[in-house]
């Protein structure tokens, strides 16, 4: 599938321009090829108005009718990405998205550069290697191109061990710290077990499984005796887990 | 799993506020209608763009005001397992991250140029109005509206350049 932008920012751009460096024609389009077309716009702007694609009108005209050539996107297999700077609200976007058969998709969180990351230029970047070799009406994997749930049990142990480390240099804390401890220790097998096990999972989606240094850091396994927390490894925990958060946090 | 991302709570604020208000609308509109403006005539209403200043400003002071807690790692609490906590406990963990978080001394800064940007703002918009309302001459009028356009795109940075995810110590 043949991938085009149309007013996106200039960063989200040079992403698009690595898999397709050409302009979108009328030339183009008339040779009826299915295209995804990232684009910067509203669908209910786009596409829900009624002007239809002409093959007949000059390449000014036509190519000024965005509306048109979106339709005309849709009817021949293709598909649209929506990106805003304030995203359409999730149930109006999943109505959309619905109505166009899932062959539009309205990106969920905003695409503008605040708080100076790039991780919507990798997300797109991935998505976009894996539509590539796609043909016209191919179900589209949108889910790659959102951020991808958080590890809440990993980010849960996290919480707890950066709890133990701010509390134990201070002796007045040293309550507050046993209590912790405690409250853990006295949670239920079962939601210990889950959140360890979860917590695991989690830690090789992002490390790829390696076993000996969640076992060095004092990490209960799956199928270990005990899920409490061993007092005297929390520190090497804590600095595990903060390696993988803020490496793929970054 | 290729990133971490934990969208910070006032993401939509600050999203409406940088995007929407100050690029889209008050940007674009002063781009547009400069000269309209400076030629206004005698007894003119002020533009409403300008009119409805006041209410933005007071969303800014909202982000201001929620920034430092809303991409505090504190507010994770209750969005994993150790929701299960007792309160107590929920609270010790919340102080404690909430400290460590503060220790990494980013947001802080962030937040100071917020808000200096914004007294900035709001004393240019102000020389704006009263320029405007006092019937100045067009270029006093045209130094007020460069002096609110500048401040306009400072704001517009220290928005953007607050964080849209939770800071993890």
């Amino acid at each position: 599938m043949e991938i085009y932008f149309e007013d996106v920012e200039d960063r989200l751009e040079r992403i698009v321009n690595k898999f397709s460096p050409y302009e979108l024609t009328t030339e183009w389009i008339k040779l009826g090829k299915p295209w995804l077309w990232v684009i910067h716009n509203d669908p209910e702007i786009l596409l829900e108005q009624t002007m239809p694609f002409s093959e007949d009108n000059s390449e000014e005209e036509s190519l000024d009718n965005t509306t048109a050539i979106a339709k005309e996107c849709l009817r021949r297999g293709g598909c649209i990405l929506f990106l805003s700077g304030q995203p359409v609200e999730k149930e109006k976007a999943e109505n959309y998205e619905k109505k166009y058969d899932n062959r539009i998709h309205c990106l969920r969180v905003s695409c503008s550069s605040g708080g100076d990351n790039r991780k919507i230029e990798n997300r797109l970047d991935r998505f976009l290697q894996k539509i590539k070799s796609f043909n016209g009406w191919d179900p589209i994997p949108w889910e790659y191109v959102e951020p991808e749930k958080w590890p809440e049990n990993l980010i849960a142990i996290y919480l707890t061990l950066t709890t133990l480390e701010q509390l134990k240099n201070h002796a007045v804390a040293s309550d507050k710290y046993d209590r912790v401890i405690y409250a853990w220790n006295e949670m239920p097998e079962n939601w210990k077990k889950q959140i360890w096990e979860n917590a695991w999972e989690e830690y090789n989606l992002l490390q790829k499984r390696r076993e000996s240094e969640w076992k060095n850091a004092g990490f209960p396994l799956p199928g270990s005796h005990s899920y409490n927390f061993r007092i005297e490894d929390s520190s090497k925990g804590l600095e595990l887990i903060k390696q993988v958060l803020l490496r793929k946090n970054a | 799993m290729h990133e971490i991302y934990i969208p910070s709570e006032n993401i939509d604020l600050c999203e409406r506020l940088e995007h929407d208000w100050l690029k889209n609308y008050l940007q674009r509109q002063i781009n547009a209608e400069r000269e309209e403006w400076l030629h206004r005539k005698s007894g003119a209403p002020l533009p409403i763009v300008i009119a409805g200043m006041p209410l933005k400003i007071e969303d800014v002071k909202m982000v201001l005001q929620t920034t430092i807690i809303s991409a505090s790692p504190s507010q994770l609490i209750d969005k994993t397992p150790l929701t299960d906590f007792p309160l107590e406990i929920r609270e010790v963990i919340c102080e404690a991250v909430h400290q460590a978080y503060l220790n990494l001394r980013i947001i802080q800064p962030l937040i100071s140029e917020l808000e200096s940007s914004l007294a900035i703002f709001e004393k240019a918009a102000t020389q704006f109005i009263v320029a405007w309302q006092s019937e100045a001459g067009r270029s006093r009028l045209a130094s007020t509206l460069n002096g609110l356009e500048e401040s306009a795109v400072r704001l517009r940075k220290s928005l953007l350049s607050l964080p849209r995810e939770t800071l993890l110590p």
